[in-house]
């Protein structure tokens, strides 16, 4: 069975014209496909919105999209990666002090 | 690939109907602004054919060369699309407003919150047990 193929492209919507401005966004495409069996395939594909670019009477303007969740859980997994690397530190202080100690 | 052309026409067809223009949903007015919302999609589907291998009796003269094989498959396919950040066009300029998924990040309190006393825990009875 072969592998799957991953792409991951950088796509333009069409622009979407409001208020007499023009909002040009770009997506990030990421396809996955791979074929399971000599007649057998599976295709995945993700679509995130990633920028969006203002032009205006103001000027152009480049917008980021962000996206709140995952930042969100980001910085909730690095928080529970400190809370374990600081418990571990304060066992092997007091594993160690013990240790001189007797 | 294969050559069930109905299903593969339909899974074309689903496709075909995702592309990157989904992503932003349609221009709602507001009176003195407008609101574009945002969202992640993703899909996926997969299917598979092969050759019908049904049970024969022993006692079963055999097939002949060109006789036909019968096939049979089967698939599936999904699509999601979740709502992430909305764009606000107005006096104020244009601004992106994030939509954070309460629940995903609810149960990820949850899960720090447990990691965080069952830590504390072993710390706490590592320091007042004894020797």
């Amino acid at each position: 069975m072969a592998l799957p193929k991953q792409k991951i492209r950088v796509m333009a919507a069409t622009p979407i014209e409001v208020a007499g401005r023009r909002l040009l966004p770009s997506v990030l495409v990421r396809t996955i496909q791979g074929e399971t069996g000599p007649e057998s395939t599976f295709q995945i594909v993700q679509l995130r919105p990633i920028s969006v670019v203002e032009e205006g009477p103001d000027g152009t303007r480049w917008i980021e999209i962000p996206n709140a969740t995952t930042h969100a859980l980001s910085m909730m997994a690095a928080a529970g990666a400190g809370v374990a690397v600081v418990s571990l530190l304060i066992l092997g202080l007091v594993a160690l002090m013990r240790g001189k100690a007797d | 690939m294969t050559d069930n052309p109905r299903m593969m026409t339909e899974m074309q067809e689903m496709v075909d109907s995702i592309n990157v223009d989904r992503v932003f949903g349609p221009v709602e007015d507001l009176g003195d602004r407008q609101i574009i919302p945002i969202a992640a999609i993703s899909y996926g589907f997969g299917m598979g054919f092969g050759p019908v291998e049904e049970f024969v009796p022993e006692s079963t003269p055999p097939a002949a060369d060109d006789a036909q094989v019968a096939t049979a498959g089967g698939g599936g396919g999904g699509a999601n699309a979740r709502p992430i950040a909305y764009i606000e066009v107005g006096p104020e300029g244009t601004l992106i407003k994030p939509i954070l998924d309460e629940q995903k990040v609810a149960l990820a309190g949850i899960l720090l919150g447990a990691w965080t006393v069952g830590w504390l825990g072993v710390v706490l009875k590592t320091l007042f047990s004894r020797r």
